[in-house]
């Protein structure tokens, strides 16, 4: 795999390594493809908050599901776990600091080929599907349990009248299982709406979730300490072979046979494959690491160790106080499912207050358990697209919805099969858990053996490497890299003997998607070969790390019109009516959207440009065509639209951006969303005019960035009044109406440094009236038909901004 | 521990049982090292400065 840098032609299907470029010829239209990914960074807190969304979710069941498996030892076996995934995420940071494209599939098919590349994709399948039913039932475990419990204390309290005691008995206590199924059955279905829709995931959620949750960390464990001060400490049992008591179905294929009898050592494996889920979730470290901020390594290294130690801590913890504050006698009977608010209920202090604390404990799991059934088909979705991207599912999978644009057929066959599996549970947690282990398991194993056989055949750039290694000669033998692996894969096949269920869901389940995913492929070579010919004749492609107008060779002052969905291409044919191409080229831009769960590695030039965009562009130049104007081509992938397109038009020096009306927006809420991403774009940037188009042609015009404020009529006559004085003076004929506003300025900010109090005070009282909220763009005009009033042009560009002024 | 005798079973995991703990302990070993070093390594980039 040769990295691919600077400009190149189109790199023909094949990975980045099968180079082949075609000359341009006259008929073909030029069109840039960026490669380097238009993204918002984030700061490596908030990528661990992103993370630990996902595996401190897993500190609510983990713990219940380890001790039905294996006993009342489960708790060491929890921490060994999260002690161990410091090692697994090492090997994911390697992961993430080689310079690859292409998703998950790619990157296996280049170190196992293609069969190991499908089963590897089918176990991470099988791992994001699951995620969202054992989420959405354990949150459900975790609300139907306080229902009960809130039941259960008012009666013996006497806090329900006698009259209604007769009514509620029928419905109370809840069926736990059922209602845990419903309730996941309904937040899945919310989540399915919502990503049919195209919601957008940020960063900003994830933080807050995890600033409400550390609250929640902290206050159990301090809690937990003045208890246990109380109570005295008394450890779980050591995790000796003597102390192991494993369930039947602990034991899976292994029951009744004499090996079983005697398991020794061997016991230990079999509780560590039962407690693995703890570490479900680390794979979402290699999904943020695309976006992590400058330097990346560092950072990525920084949030690696933050999400190690909330998650030993959060996790590992949260068992062991549970097997030491929760009586035998209803830990498991009661707590299984919902031992963190189990844990609440038995601190030291007032019943009322503990009470309390449980409501607060379901509400962060909510939070966080319903964050994670989102993740899953965000996940799902991504990965899914990507192998779609790579020719293994046909297109009709990633054909837009009409309205939203989303990938709704892969929405819903994720949602499909996690609605299938939450009924096939009945909201059975510890099913739901072995099934998940098995998908969490081999996924891990994969992606460590994909590392280690990449060490050996991929020569190409590679930031930090899982240590130690040494080496024999010429050979370095990655021995810390084997040694996780041997882990992993020593765990990962004791689980097929041990966990029936999931290694038979998880079999059927992963031949299932392998078949799909190998009959696609098989239809997608032919269809493959039609569209590279098809590439060939019409378009020539051009790669570029980063693009200026130089390079997509327009002029600055240029209009970028974006384009989504080649249904709604109206106001490409509006900006074509209404621009004089001689006077301003017009760029046509779409932007190829990344998910979170699709953030691992960078895209290759032909999966930013796949068959979707080919149809898009055709049409586009279709429509140029007929208005007898040309048009220049522009893809760049992006984690965020609004950024990307202020991105884009800074780069390119654009005058204006034209866009569609939004099916999900307002033509103000759209220019708002532009003006805040503007507004985190560092320096230089340049102002340019937003058009919204709606589909009757009528246009909504913004100017985006700083600008002038609506000023007063008084205050507008004032300063023509001094200026009038001014000019009386002799040597004032240079002397304009900005330079006294300038004057004015310069002397309220000398003002305000001196004395910022007394300038408040006077600008309080100077304030006249409500004045418009603050806002990132100026509305120009009202809905009009936006076209040019200066002879054809559009507004001229600002001049760029260099430093503050 | 009731059930039927598997004796198939029992043959595979006379054989592959061993196989798997010396798998797994050798590789705890090895993954012991990497968490100490990769943690402590992190924990020196944590403290340095950009």
């Amino acid at each position: 795999m040769v990295p691919w840098t600077g400009t190149h032609e189109w790199p023909h299907f094949a990975m980045a390594s099968g180079s082949q470029s075609f000359p341009p010829q006259s008929n073909r239209v030029r069109l840039v493809v960026a490669t380097t990914v238009m993204l918002t960074f984030i700061s490596y807190w908030r990528a661990a908050a992103v993370v630990l969304n996902d595996l401190g979710s897993s500190a609510f069941y983990a713990g219940g599901i380890a001790e039905q498996a294996i006993g009342k030892s489960a708790p060491w076996f929890i921490l060994s776990v999260m002690l161990f995934s410091f090692a697994v995420r090492a090997v994911y940071v390697e992961s993430c600091s080689m310079f690859t494209r292409g998703g998950v599939y790619r990157v296996v098919k280049e170190a196992l080929g293609g069969t190991f590349a499908k089963f590897s994709v089918s176990a991470l399948m099988f791992d994001y599907i699951l995620t969202g039913p054992i989420s959405g039932v354990s949150a459900g475990q975790y609300i139907a349990g306080l229902i009960n419990g809130l039941f259960n204390s008012a009666s013996i309290h006497g806090w329900i009248p006698r009259a209604m005691h007769g009514a509620v008995s029928h419905v109370f206590p809840l069926n736990e299982n059922h209602a845990a199924a419903v309730f996941a059955v309904l937040v899945t279905l919310y989540y399915w709406w919502q990503n049919i829709m195209g919601i957008e995931e940020s960063s900003d959620k994830a933080l807050r979730v995890m600033k409400i949750t550390t609250v929640m960390v902290v206050i159990l464990l301090a809690w937990s300490a003045m208890t246990l001060v109380k109570v005295g400490i008394h450890l779980p049992p050591w995790p000796s072979p003597s102390n192991f008591h494993f369930s039947d179905e602990a034991l899976g294929f292994l029951k009744g046979t004499n090996f079983a009898r005697t398991l020794g050592m061997f016991g230990i494996l079999i509780a560590f494959g039962h407690s693995v889920l703890a570490m479900s979730g680390e794979e979402s470290l290699a999904q943020v690491n695309r976006e992590l901020a400058s330097p990346k390594l560092k950072n990525l290294k920084r949030a690696a160790v933050i999400i190690a130690i909330y998650s030993t801590v959060f996790t590992g913890l949260s068992s062991l106080l549970g097997v030491m504050l929760i009586p035998d006698a209803v830990r498991v009977p009661v707590y299984k499912d919902n031992l963190i608010a189990g844990l609440a209920m038995y601190m030291t202090g007032p019943l009322m207050l503990r009470l309390i604390f449980r409501v607060f404990v379901v509400v962060v799991g909510f939070l966080i358990l319903s964050g994670a059934i989102n993740t899953s088909i965000i996940g799902a979705n991504g990965v899914l697209n990507r192998v779609s991207e790579d020719g293994v599912l046909t297109d009709w999978f990633r054909r837009p919805q009409r309205k939203y644009g989303t990938s709704y057929r892969l929405v819903n066959l994720i949602v499909g099969l996690q609605l299938l599996t939450i009924i096939a549970s009945r909201g059975d947690v510890y099913a739901l858990g072995e099934a998940y282990a098995f998908g969490v398991i081999w996924s891990f194993t994969f992606n460590s053996v994909a590392m280690l056989v990449l060490r050996f055949k991929y020569h190409g750039e590679r930031g930090w490497k899982v240590p130690p290694n040494f080496h024999i000669g010429k050979v370095e033998i990655p021995l810390g890299l084997f040694s996780v692996f041997l882990v992993l894969l020593a765990t990962a096949v004791t689980n097929l003997f041990t966990k029936s269920v999931a290694t038979k869901a998880g079999i059927v389940f992963s031949l299932a998607f392998f078949t799909v995913f190998t009959l696609s492929e098989r239809v997608n070579k032919r269809k493959f070969a039609h569209a590279e010919a098809q590439m060939k004749e019409h378009f020539h492609l051009v790669q570029q790390e980063t693009i200026g107008h130089e390079e997509v060779q327009v002029r600055p002052g240029n209009v970028l019109v974006t384009v989504r969905d080649y249904n709604t291409l109206g106001h490409l044919s509006w900006a074509l009516e209404t621009t004089d191409t001689h006077d301003q080229d017009i760029v046509v831009m779409e932007a190829r959207l990344t998910g979170y769960g699709s953030a691992e590695y960078d895209l290759a030039m032909e999966q930013i440009f796949s068959d979707y965009e080919q149809t898009l562009f055709t049409k586009a130049v279709s429509i140029a065509e007929k208005s007898g104007k040309t048009i220049s081509l522009l893809v760049v992938p992006a984690r965020d639209v609004f950024s990307a397109i202020v991105q884009t038009a800074n780069s390119l020096e654009s005058a204006a951006v034209v866009s569609g009306l939004s099916s999900k927006m307002l033509g103000e809420e759209q220019a708002f969303r532009l003006g805040q991403a503007w507004e985190a774009m560092p320096e230089p940037k340049r102002q340019f005019v937003f058009q919204v188009v709606h589909p009757d042609h009528q246009v909504e015009t913004f100017r985006i960035g700083p600008h002038t404020p609506t000023m007063k009529s008084a205050d507008v006559n004032l300063v023509h009044k001094i200026w009038l004085d001014l000019k009386r003076q002799p040597g004032t004929e240079d002397i304009h109406h900005s330079d006294i506003v300038s004057l004015a300025l310069t002397r309220l900010a000398r003002d305000y440094g001196r004395d910022k109090d007394d300038v408040l005070k006077n600008l309080k009282r100077g304030a006249r009236g409500p004045m418009p909220k603050p806002s990132p763009f100026l509305r120009e005009s009202e809905t009009g038909d936006g076209k040019p009033t200066d002879g054809g042009r559009r507004d001229q560009p600002m001049p760029p901004v260099t430093g503050p002024r | 521990m009731a059930g039927v005798y598997n004796r198939q079973m029992d043959a595979i995991m006379q054989v592959l049982g061993p196989v798997l703990e010396w798998m797994f302990f050798i590789g705890m070993a090895g993954s012991a090292l990497v968490v100490v070093i990769s943690f402590v390594e992190d924990f020196y980039t944590i403290l340095e400065k950009d």
